[in-house]
C-alpha cells in the first residue's frame, strides 16, 4: 500500500478548536452519555467508559513507552488515574478521543521522565543479538518467529521520539487521520506528516540492519 | 544477510501485536480510586507544611527585628551616637581611675562604623595601665 493513497484516504475534515458542535459530532454517542456519568462521579459508568478504552489507551501507552511492559503498565495505570480525575474538567473544547490521548501522553511521558531520573533505561541495539538468542519455551517456530520480529521492533522503537512513536501508533493501528493527529498533537499537517515519514523511514533503516523489512 | 533471507515485519500487525504483549491485560479500578483519593491528600499535607515553614520563618524575621530593636533601646548610648548627623562620635571618653579597670560593655548591630569604633575604644581602654 502506497504511503500516499493511506494517508489521503485517512485525511479528515480540520476540527476547529472550541467547536462542541464539530466535536460531539466525531464522538460516540454512548461514550458521552459515560463521560457525563463519570464526571459526575459515577465509578460504574467510568468503569464501563475505560473497559470501552482500554484496548486503545493501553496499546498507546504501550507504544509510547516502547513496548517496555513495566513502564507501559505504569503509564496505563497513571492514565487511568489522571483520566478519573480529569474528566469532570472536560468541556467538550476538544474530542473525548483527543482528550484521552491527551492524558495518556502527558502521563507517559511523566512516566518515562520519572523512570530515567532512578535508572538510565536505554537498551541499545548492540544487545540484540543476546535478546535474539533468547527464544520462548512451547512456541511453534512461527510464534517464535513472530515473538522475535516483536523485540526486534521494540528495540528499534526505543530509537525513536516517544512522540513520533505514538503518532505512529494510532496511525498504523487505530487509523487516525493526519488532520486528527495534527488537532491531537498540536502541529501543523505538514509536521505531522513529515515526522510519520521520518519516523517509518527510521524504523525501515534498523529493522533493515536486523536482517528485516518492513512490510 | 541477503535481500532475499530478509524477514518481513507487517507494521500494524507487529505494532499492535507489540502493544498488547507490553501492555497490562486489566485495569486496576481500585488502585486508580485509591490513588486519586490519596493524591488530594498528599497535596493538602505538602501545603500544610509549607504553610508551617513559611509561618516559622515570617515569625522568626519578626522576632529578629523586635530582638534588634530591643537591643538598640537598651544601648542608650549607642543610640545617641547613631542618631547623630555625624557618622562617628565627636568625642567619647572612658577613663580609669587609681589603676582599676571599668569594664563597659558596649554592643550594637545596627551601625558597622559604631561597632568598630566600640571595638576600638575598648582595645585601647582595656591597654590603658599595661
Amino acid at each position: 500500500m502506497s504511503a500516499g493513497k493511506k494517508e489521503s484516504g485517512r485525511l479528515t475534515p480540520a476540527i476547529p478548536k472550541g467547536a462542541s458542535d464539530s466535536t460531539a459530532a466525531g464522538d460516540d454517542p454512548f461514550d458521552l452519555e459515560l463521560a457525563a456519568g463519570a464526571s459526575r462521579g459515577d465509578k460504574g459508568a467510568f468503569e464501563r467508559l475505560m473497559w470501552r478504552w482500554w484496548d486503545r489507551i493501553r496499546g498507546y501507552c504501550a507504544a509510547f513507552v516502547a513496548f517496555d511492559p513495566e513502564l507501559a503498565e505504569e503509564a496505563a495505570q497513571e492514565s487511568l488515574i489522571r483520566i478519573y480525575k480529569a474528566l469532570p474538567r472536560w468541556r467538550r473544547e476538544s474530542p473525548l478521543g483527543a482528550y484521552l490521548y491527551g492524558i495518556c501522553r502527558t502521563a507517559s511521558a511523566d512516566v518515562i521522565r520519572t523512570r530515567a531520573r532512578h535508572r538510565a533505561h536505554n537498551v541499545q541495539v548492540e544487545e540484540l543479538e543476546s535478546l535474539s538468542l533468547e527464544s520462548p519455551q512451547g512456541t511453534g517456530e512461527a510464534n517464535v518467529l513472530r515473538e522475535e520480529a516483536g523485540r526486534m521492533l521494540a528495540i528499534a522503537m526505543q530509537e525513536l521520539d516517544p512522540t513520533d512513536r505514538s503518532m505512529l501508533y494510532l496511525h498504523e493501528v487505530e487509523g487516525k487521520g493526519l488532520s486528527e493527529l495534527g488537532t491531537m498533537y498540536d502541529l501543523p499537517l505538514g509536521t505531522v506528516k513529515s515526522r510519520l515519514f521520518r519516523a517509518r523511514d527510521r524504523l525501515g533503516v534498523l529493522l533493515r540492519e536486523m536482517g528485516y523489512e518492513l512490510g | 544477510m541477503s535481500s532475499a533471507e530478509k524477514k518481513t515485519i507487517g507494521l500494524k500487525a507487529a505494532l499492535r501485536d507489540g502493544a498488547m504483549a507490553s501492555a497490562p491485560s486489566f485495569p486496576d479500578f481500585a488502585e486508580v480510586y485509591r490513588k486519586a483519593e490519596q493524591r488530594p491528600r498528599r497535596v493538602r499535607r505538602a501545603v500544610l507544611s509549607m504553610a508551617i515553614v513559611a509561618v516559622a520563618a515570617a515569625a522568626s524575621f519578626w522576632v529578629g527585628i523586635y530582638w534588634n530593636n530591643r537591643s538598640s533601646y537598651d544601648g542608650a548610648l549607642i543610640d545617641s551616637w547613631s542618631s547623630s548627623s555625624s557618622s562617628a562620635p565627636t568625642a567619647v571618653s572612658v577613663s580609669t581611675s587609681g589603676g582599676e579597670q571599668s569594664q563597659v560593655v558596649l554592643a550594637s548591630t545596627q551601625s558597622t562604623a559604631v561597632n568598630l569604633f566600640v571595638q576600638d575604644l575598648w582595645e585601647s581602654s582595656s591597654n590603658v595601665g599595661q
